[in-house]
């Protein structure tokens, strides 16, 4: 019996991927219970004490401002404060599906959320919209540039081949 | 595909390389979700890669785990001039290696892998194809083991491969030679190939 180098090439590359247990949780969950994450950061140190100052600071001048308007009495106002919404919280503009994979826009005034699941590269008009954000979950998000009117398209691929586009409007 | 209406000065593309530079300076930053995508991004192909590895889905569970833990506790040092796909196959390829090298022999080929897509009732004749190939591949020298893995179940490139290992990309290409040599003539063993 003889085997040529191509049979067993073929043989090798028909092994297909297979699903994967989620180690998310289970990796995450012994970093946070060994207590990892100060290890982690500790080079970062010197920079959170110089915020944390900071935040001190701002507090103490927020404290003295709040004394004296305390000691002097004004007519009340009564404000609202505003928290920003979370991205995925913003409400979808778009939303297309293809073989497995979601390209989902959402969208808050001038700002664009955009999703892919999986995450994959996504690519837009640099002329009308800027990056200003990507979240770790590979969430992009875009500005309207000053002057962008009409509409975009935003666009999807992997390995260098579109997969999913959507159009959205600045209107 | 028509990309008439972008010229290519206009286009900005985000690449998962981006996607992981980002992840990465967040984790260091302290956010652990951060470190939770990467998980999410790269588990599926590095688990394939130490399961072939280590041939077996309990040992190759734990091995992934340890792989992701040690990425965790060393991602302060990784160089961030280089991919992060490469750097964590590398960290899950030497723990599968220092897994082999503390495993019993006896232990080796006890639990064979299981063909993910065969069924024994239906598709007999490619279960017992797969299964001599699986053993074949089990006999190798981790080192030569790591390479077709890499390169035919992972489909990576001679150059990303090389890069993972840490070797020479003309090595890496001499090795799948010998490797996938020592393959056929186990295979030619067992009574598969053309007369």
């Amino acid at each position: 019996m003889v085997m040529t180098d191509d049979d067993l090439t073929r043989q090798l590359e028909s092994v297909p991927l297979i699903e994967s247990p989620d180690f998310r949780e289970a990796v995450m969950g012994r970093i946070r219970s060994s207590g990892h994450p100060k290890a982690a950061v500790l080079h970062f140190s010197r920079r959170r004490v110089i915020v944390g100052l900071a935040w001190a600071a701002a507090v103490v001048i927020a404290l003295g401002f709040a004394l004296e308007r305390a000691s002097s009495p004004r007519p009340q106002t009564v404000g609202a404060t505003m928290a920003p919404v979370p991205v995925e919280e913003w409400p979808a503009v778009t939303s297309v599906r293809g073989q497995g994979e979601t390209l989902t826009v959402r969208r808050s005034g001038d700002l664009f959320a955009v999703e892919s699941a999986p995450p994959a590269s996504i690519e837009w008009d640099r002329a009308k919209l800027s990056m200003i954000e990507i979240y770790p979950s590979g969430t992009v998000v875009l500005q309207r540039r000053r002057g962008a009117e009409g509409s975009s398209e935003i666009r999807l691929s992997v390995a260098g081949r579109e997969i999913l586009k959507t159009t959205i409007s600045f209107d | 595909m028509s990309y008439s209406n972008f010229s290519s000065s206009d286009l900005y593309l985000v690449k998962e390389d981006e996607l992981d530079r980002v992840a990465v300076e967040r984790c260091l930053e302290g956010d652990l979700d951060a470190f939770g995508s990467l998980i999410e991004r790269y588990q599926r192909p590095v688990f394939n890669t130490v399961l072939h590895m280590v041939g077996d889905a309990e040992d190759a569970r734990e091995v992934c785990q340890q792989a992701f833990m040690k990425a965790f506790e060393h991602l302060s040092s990784y160089d961030r001039d280089r991919k992060f796909f490469s750097w964590i196959y590398r960290v899950a390829v030497n723990e599968s290696i220092n897994f082999l090298k503390a495993r019993k022999p006896h232990e080796s080929l006890n639990e064979k892998l299981e063909h993910p897509r065969a069924n024994p009732a239906e598709h007999f004749e490619e279960l017992e194809q797969w299964t001599h190939l699986h053993e074949a591949i089990m006999k190798l020298d981790p080192n030569y083991k790591a390479v077709v893995i890499l390169r035919h179940f992972i489909h990576l490139s001679y150059r990303e491969v090389a890069d993972i290992l840490n070797l020479p990309e003309k090595t890496v290409k001499s090795r799948l030679f010998t490797a996938r040599q020592m393959l056929r003539e186990a295979l030619e063993a067992r009574g598969h190939g053309h007369d």
